[in-house]
């Protein structure tokens, strides 16, 4: 139950943005490339493995299709989530269009990767092997959990371990006790590691928000 | 102030802290957490002709109430010129009135009706 109530808390940006996407309110399209554009390309970038001019593509035509069916999304998943979705089935797409370009296909296929799943279950309870840490499908997860989380979890978990910043440090930035800064990035922890499990919630359909 | 103090004595990162950890900075060397942009040029040209992309892709029930209820006047009106035996100009009028919604599903049966009874009304005569 706690975890519906943290969802709906944490849907409630995403929810009010489609709303007035779907509504055709350029700021709202303005907002959602201000905090979603560039995480969505370096997703499909890690997902290429670089290939930055099919990224480009691939980010456009994510966003074209997000744009024509945003009145689909019906708020039960985080928008980065449903993002990341469409980009998958533009992936594939691509791959298609450009079957000689081996490496996109590799990438691909590369993320159904068995080990990944089973090894969010396990975080926290056994260490990552760092082949796993490294591999660029393990970088695009990482980034849509991120992007997936709260703003306020994510600027707390990239303050934190990103930048280094002490407890304390977090603490007198947000006007925060340290007791209460120390909880909210348990709180995000926790978010964080929930939204990585969901990968399989990418596998329901370009709009994969059943 | 003493217990104040022991307090900020950070406590060492237990395995889950530090897998995220690793799993954050492993994302942040692709340059995707560091504020990196991900492509050239302006976003929003780019987000006008998302919105107007949405705005055109609004499903048919949920721009229905005010279109239709013009259709739906406009084919009333029809209807009445009809009933009323108005002069043929003026029944091309109304017609026109109940095309111009006629994008509206709606509209279109009404047009259809309007136009057989039209018919039917002059040879009648």
């Amino acid at each position: 139950m706690a975890g519906h109530e943290n969802d709906s808390k944490d849907l409630g940006f995403d929810r009010a943005l489609a709303r007035r996407m779907v509504a055709g309110d350029v700021a709202a399209w303005e907002l959602l490339l201000a905090v979603y554009g560039d995480a969505l390309y370096h997703y499909i970038l890690c997902r290429l493995h670089g290939d930055r001019a099919t990224a480009d593509d691939v980010r456009q035509e994510t966003l074209l299709a997000a744009a024509t069916g945003v009145s689909k999304y019906r708020g039960s998943a985080p928008m980065f989530s449903w993002l990341c979705g469409i980009a998958r089935h533009k992936l594939v797409d691509a791959v298609r269009r450009n079957r000689q370009t081996g490496q996109i296909q590799a990438s691909i296929e590369d993320h159904i990767d068995e080990a990944l799943p089973d090894a969010w279950v396990t975080l926290g309870t056994a260490p990552l092997p760092e082949h796993l840490v490294e591999a660029a499908e393990t970088r695009a997860e990482v980034i849509r959990a991120l992007y997936s989380v709260r703003e306020q979890y994510r600027d707390a978990l990239v303050s934190r371990y990103v930048r280094g910043e002490g407890v304390d440090e977090i603490a007198a930035r947000l006007g925060r006790t340290y007791k209460a800064t120390e909880s909210l990035l348990s709180r995000a922890r926790e978010a964080f590691r929930r939204r990585l499990t969901e990968v399989e919630l990418l596998d329901d359909g370009p709009f994969g928000t059943r | 102030m003493t217990m104040d103090h022991s307090a900020r004595v950070e406590r060492e990162p237990d395995l889950l802290e530090r897998d995220i950890s690793r799993l954050l900075n492993s994302a942040a060397f692709s340059g995707a957490l560091s504020g990196a942009p991900g492509v050239s040029g302006p976003d929003d040209q780019f987000a006008m002709a998302l919105a107007r992309r949405a705005g055109a892709a609004i499903p048919p029930d949920r721009v229905f109430p005010v279109p239709a209820l013009w259709a739906s006047a406009g084919g009333l009106a029809g209807l009445l010129a009809l009933g009323l035996r108005t002069p043929a100009p003026m029944g091309g009028v109304w017609a026109a009135l109940t095309l111009a919604p006629a994008v509206n599903l709606l509209a279109a049966p009404i047009v259809v009706l309007a136009v057989i009874l039209r018919r039917r009304v002059f040879r009648a005569r």
